[in-house]
């Protein structure tokens, strides 16, 4: 690997594309629930589940059971580390992509 | 699945994915049709604003929630979209405006509705009606975003150029953007409701 290349830490957790996808919607929002999350990424059950776990497990999603009108709900929300840790993995891909030779 | 990763689109799909159902159009209908009455009935005096202004303005934003929990989270999910600051300052100062302006035409002003401020009422209050739909189209590019601007704009400049004076016009512009909302919003909540049918299981999707 290029030495340039080495200077960027780019986080994995984030990096897969359906991880990164859904922190792209929790970002825009201000908490979803998991029939909204599976609409709009396209995600099966099981694997936005299995994503959702990941992310969970590194600090970055915050899932809260809860029932709205004895409907269950689960609600997913960016934490504040993963809000910090998906602006960051954004600034440093956007510089890596920029430092590649043309 | 990655194809339109891009935050403008996924902000974008997020807000029209929970505003597709056409209740805020029926919410916004009913209301625009509720203040022609308001300005029809001259009502300016004390509890009569509470009740026929204030109140219902309040109230709105609850039983679009009401309706949405009822209808729409169950068919697309809930999310708890982002109001960005700028459009939350300018909401806070309109509110402000607009409730300084009924607490002194309450208290101090004896309104003379023939007055020469009220011949361009019309214009802004339609313009403004108008630009708010134009915001919206240029933010989330929707297309009856679009149909709502033209509407209003064509109903402002066509009861702009009435032959009559006062909150009549005002009256006309609100009473016919009401009347243009309520069935496009009737039809965009009966096509919703057909293009997502609600799954028995989709709360048992929930409980992951």
């Amino acid at each position: 690997m290029p030495d340039k290349l080495q200077t960027f830490e780019i986080d994995k957790v984030i990096h897969e594309p359906a991880r990164l996808l859904i922190l792209a919607y929790l970002s825009v929002v201000d908490g979803a629930d998991f029939l909204f999350m599976m609409n709009q990424t396209g995600l099966t059950k099981g694997n936005l589940s299995s994503h959702m776990s990941k992310l969970e497990d590194a600090g970055y999603v915050e899932i809260k059971k809860e029932f709205v009108d004895k409907i269950p709900r689960t609600l997913l929300k960016l934490t504040k580390e993963g809000r910090l840790a998906f602006a960051e993995y954004r600034s440093n891909m956007t510089q890596m992509l920029e430092s590649l030779p043309k | 699945m990655m194809e339109n990763l891009s935050l403008s689109e996924i902000k974008k799909n997020a807000y029209n994915s929970i505003n597709q159902d056409g209740l805020a159009e029926i919410a916004l209908g009913f209301m625009l049709l509720w203040l022609s009455v308001f300005l029809y009935l001259h009502v300016f005096k004390g509890e009569d604003v509470v009740v026929f202004l204030i109140l219902p303005a309040i109230l709105i934003g609850p039983f679009l929630q009401k309706m949405r929990k009822k209808f729409t989270y169950p068919r697309v999910g809930y999310a708890n979209l982002v109001t960005p600051r700028r459009t939350k300052l300018v909401m806070f100062v309109l509110i402000i405006a607009l409730a300084l302006g009924i607490f002194a035409a309450v208290n101090y002003v004896k309104i003379d509705f023939h007055a020469d401020i009220f011949y361009f009422a019309p214009l802004v209050i339609g313009l403004f009606l108008a630009s708010a739909q134009a915001y919206r189209y240029k933010r989330y590019q929707t297309k009856r975003y679009f149909i709502y601007f033209l509407a209003g704009l064509i109903s402002t400049i066509t009861v702009y150029f009435f032959p009559m004076r006062g909150l009549l016009r005002v009256m006309i512009i609100f009473s016919s953007l009401g009347i243009f909302l309520i069935p496009i919003g009737l039809i965009t909540f009966n096509k919703f409701n057909r293009n997502f049918p609600l799954q028995k299981d989709n709360s048992k999707k929930d409980e992951q």
